[in-house]
């Protein structure tokens, strides 16, 4: 399990990594590969979709492709990789051998995928640009479609007239995560924090591998996880028992968990609900309606965690914020960790969920163990 | 044959599942009623139609799903009036945790809500919490340390 930790650690390491493309003979960075990655693993799930096909191998190819992208060094990618439990590591190095021979149909779609999910981060006339340049490259005559939607409708107001362009639409729409920092870092004072697409790009992969391992369907745990903050589009992010409004707060009030009475939890709960329902709903509208459906009834799944798979995800969320705080806390020590300890302690009910923590708790005992008061 | 799981919920948690029950029937019955697929479509299955297999088989999972809890469940009742100074499942437990008040109803898992004040019995806290009395200083062991201290057990959930 440890190995495993290891693993969900050095992934957080994708989020600081940053991509470049040639446009016009110049090189552009872009945004990171994490936050390009949730937004292909979103635009793979739609087009899958949308023509038939099945999402699942499209949406882990795009996945494990942003990996390697991230660690191109054989050797780093090895080293990666042989932390995950034998099925997992056999199927990301398949993946990746077929995403780089372009040996299947898949494979092919998933790189044209990535290609034009750039558009979406570059400036308007770069945007053209990387289109023209990259057009022999899409034999798909349905992506070019979207990929002219995208330039269409980007940075306009126009209704879109077909499916291929209200998909585009959802995606310059959602793009939004990819700069949208997620509010619990910020207000614990961390610059340049994580935003909503590359958390969810982390829960996809912690999703598809322990949800492996509770004997789920890998898709339905992906796709868990892909969905689960898309209403924070316009709902935004919310912190456990803060208003939206809660202005002047500093960081010392997350040293300890929050403790406010039943009350005032559920009250809070009951609109942080609302408004998140309303987002996905908003969100959502825009596409084909068997589509929006889906969405919505996973979106659903996992909130009220209806199911086995809801239930699992919901919390691993949970098990995902200690990692990345872990992360924060190794590069600076006065980050408050301690609260997030003990909440997941009242959370946490899953006997897997409560090896992986007690596996990250065994890897940072002694650091961990000086944290508490010198009465304890 | 393995025994089957027996669920244990509150009365509140008994009455939410059995209307969603009801609910569910009747979505199942719109969704067989107004969006079956021609038999044709079974065979080339389009984007629609798989997306409608997942709704219906959604439905029908979750209807699964409760049917075995509700045919399988305890409604949680109060202890003894000499017990109820215990934590037992279905207490509502006031703590002091580092100098701040909070509220837990200790419940299975599949009530859990612990962003509601609702936690689980099979958590570390829930496990802890369980036997204690009133009084008690509960330690949850783990690198960091958080001692709970119970300052009042009532049942009022269950009542």
């Amino acid at each position: 399990m440890i190995k495993l930790v290891d693993f969900f650690l050095k992934l957080c390491q994708v989020r600081e990594r940053q991509e470049k493309v040639i446009v016009r003979n110049s090189e552009v960075t872009l945004k990171r590969f994490a936050d390009h990655a949730f937004q292909e693993a979103l635009f793979s799930f739609l087009w899958a979709r949308e023509k038939g096909i099945d999402p699942e191998k499209l949406i882990k190819m795009v996945l494990v492709a942003t990996i390697y992208k991230s660690f191109p060094e054989e050797k780093e990618w090895k080293k990666l990789i042989s932390c995950l439990p034998s099925e997992n590591k056999e199927e990301f190095a398949l993946l990746k051998k077929q995403f780089l021979e372009q040996r299947t149909k898949i494979s092919k779609l998933a790189k044209e995928i990535i290609l034009i999910e750039k558009i979406i981060s570059l400036k308007k006339s770069q945007a053209e640009d990387y289109y023209k340049e990259n057009l022999r490259k899409l034999q798909e005559d349905d992506l070019k479609r979207v990929a002219k939607g995208l330039l269409l409708l980007k940075d306009s107001k126009a209704s879109p007239k077909n499916n291929f362009e209200k998909i585009a639409k959802f995606l310059i729409r959602t793009a939004r995560l990819q700069t949208f920092e997620r509010r619990g870092w910020v207000l614990r004072g961390i610059k340049d924090a994580e935003t909503v697409a590359q958390h969810t790009f982390h829960f996809m992969i912690s999703s598809w591998v322990l949800g492996n391992k509770k004997g789920f369907n890998d898709f339905k745990t992906i796709s868990l996880a892909l969905v689960h903050d898309l209403c924070e589009v316009y709902a935004g992010d919310k912190v456990p028992y803060l208003e939206d409004s809660s202005g002047s707060i500093t960081k010392e009030i997350f040293k300890k968990p929050p403790r406010v009475p039943r009350n005032k939890k559920i009250e809070w709960l009951m609109k942080k609900k609302q408004k998140e329902w309303q987002g996905i709903k908003k969100i959502t509208e825009i596409l084909p309606p068997k589509i929006a459906r889906e969405i919505r009834n996973l979106w659903i799944e996992f909130e009220e965690r209806l199911t086995k798979e809801g239930r699992f995800i919901y919390l691993l969320d949970k098990v995902e914020n200690l990692f990345q705080a872990t992360n924060y806390w190794l590069k600076d020590k006065s980050f408050p960790i301690v609260a997030w300890w003990i909440y997941l302690k009242e959370m946490l009910d899953d006997p897997l969920l409560l090896k992986v923590i007690a596996a990250l708790d065994k890897k940072f005992q002694h650091r961990l163990l000086k944290l508490n008061g010198p009465d304890s | 044959m393995a025994a089957e799981t027996k669920y244990y919920l509150t009365k509140e948690g008994f009455e939410k599942l059995s209307q969603e029950f009801e609910k569910l029937k009747e979505q199942k019955k719109i969704i067989m009623e107004e969006e079956a697929p021609d038999m044709a479509d079974l065979h080339s299955p389009d984007a629609e139609y798989l997306t409608f297999q997942e709704d219906l088989g959604f439905v029908e999972r979750r209807l699964e799903e409760i049917e075995a809890i509700l045919k399988n469940c305890e409604i949680l009742k109060p202890p003894p009036k000499h017990k109820r100074h215990i934590v037992h499942l279905g207490a509502t437990v006031e703590v002091e945790i580092d100098g701040q008040k909070d509220e837990f109803t200790i419940v299975a898992p599949v009530e859990a809500d612990p962003m509601a004040g609702k936690i689980s019995h099979e958590s570390p806290v829930g496990k802890a919490l369980l036997g204690r009395s009133i009084g008690e200083r509960v330690v949850v062991q783990s690198s960091i340390r958080a001692e709970y201290k119970i300052r009042k057990i009532t049942y009022k959930s269950i009542k």
